[in-house]
């Protein structure tokens, strides 16, 4: 599953410690995920987006592999 | 909606520097031990030890991560059930190792050592599935 987390922390000034302090989790779990190496819960999409005042799929891509 | 994963029980990270402190304190204790200047016999030393240790390793592994999230949540869980396999298949083989290098059927580790031997496999595992994810 692709995204566009790094995109939308640069668009709204946030560093991988920031963004993972709102959210509540680590900065490994934003690392992971944004190297496409983990797949966060809905909950934490959701968390995400919500932050981003996007909608989760303007965030989350499903490839043609998933 | 509940996304809280601490549903697992585990105990406050600040008990991690206890869990050493016990690690430190029982390898004092083992030196002692061996070099007979606590006057207990070896045998019952030796377990001793190796009771403390094992509570040491347990309360380590209780302890939470600095942040716990589900990705913390998921490397316990695989490092958890690869432990448990270890110890299942450690058990299942040893005999037949025993019998290869020692000539004997027979298990020479205790209880305590196996539990030991999955204490540190789940370590390892855990800090190489964080690694790796």
């Amino acid at each position: 599953m692709k995204n566009t987390i790094k995109v939308q922390r640069a668009i709204h000034d946030l560093t991988q410690e920031g963004l993972a302090k709102k959210i509540g989790v680590s900065r490994q779990t934003i690392n992971s995920i944004e190297k496409n190496r983990y797949v966060p819960s809905t909950a934490l999409a959701l968390k995400i987006a919500r932050l981003f005042e996007v909608s989760v799929h303007d965030i989350f891509e499903l490839e043609e592999d998933d | 909606m509940k996304t809280s994963n601490n549903s697992l029980g585990l105990i406050p990270n600040k008990f991690k520097k206890v869990a050493y402190g016990l690690i430190l304190l029982d390898i004092f204790l083992g030196i002692l031990f061996i070099s007979k200047v606590l006057p207990i016999e070896k045998a019952v030393g030796l377990e001793l030890t190796k009771a403390i240790f094992l509570f040491s390793l347990l309360l380590l592994s209780l302890c939470k991560d600095k942040v716990e999230d589900e990705r913390t949540f998921r490397i316990r869980a695989k490092a958890l059930s690869a432990a448990f396999i270890y110890g299942v298949v450690f058990a299942i083989l040893n005999p037949f190792m025993n019998l290869i290098f020692h000539n004997s059927f027979f298990s020479d580790k205790d209880v305590f050592e196996m539990f030991i031997l999955m204490f540190i496999f789940y370590f390892v595992m855990k800090y190489m599935i964080g690694a790796k994810e």
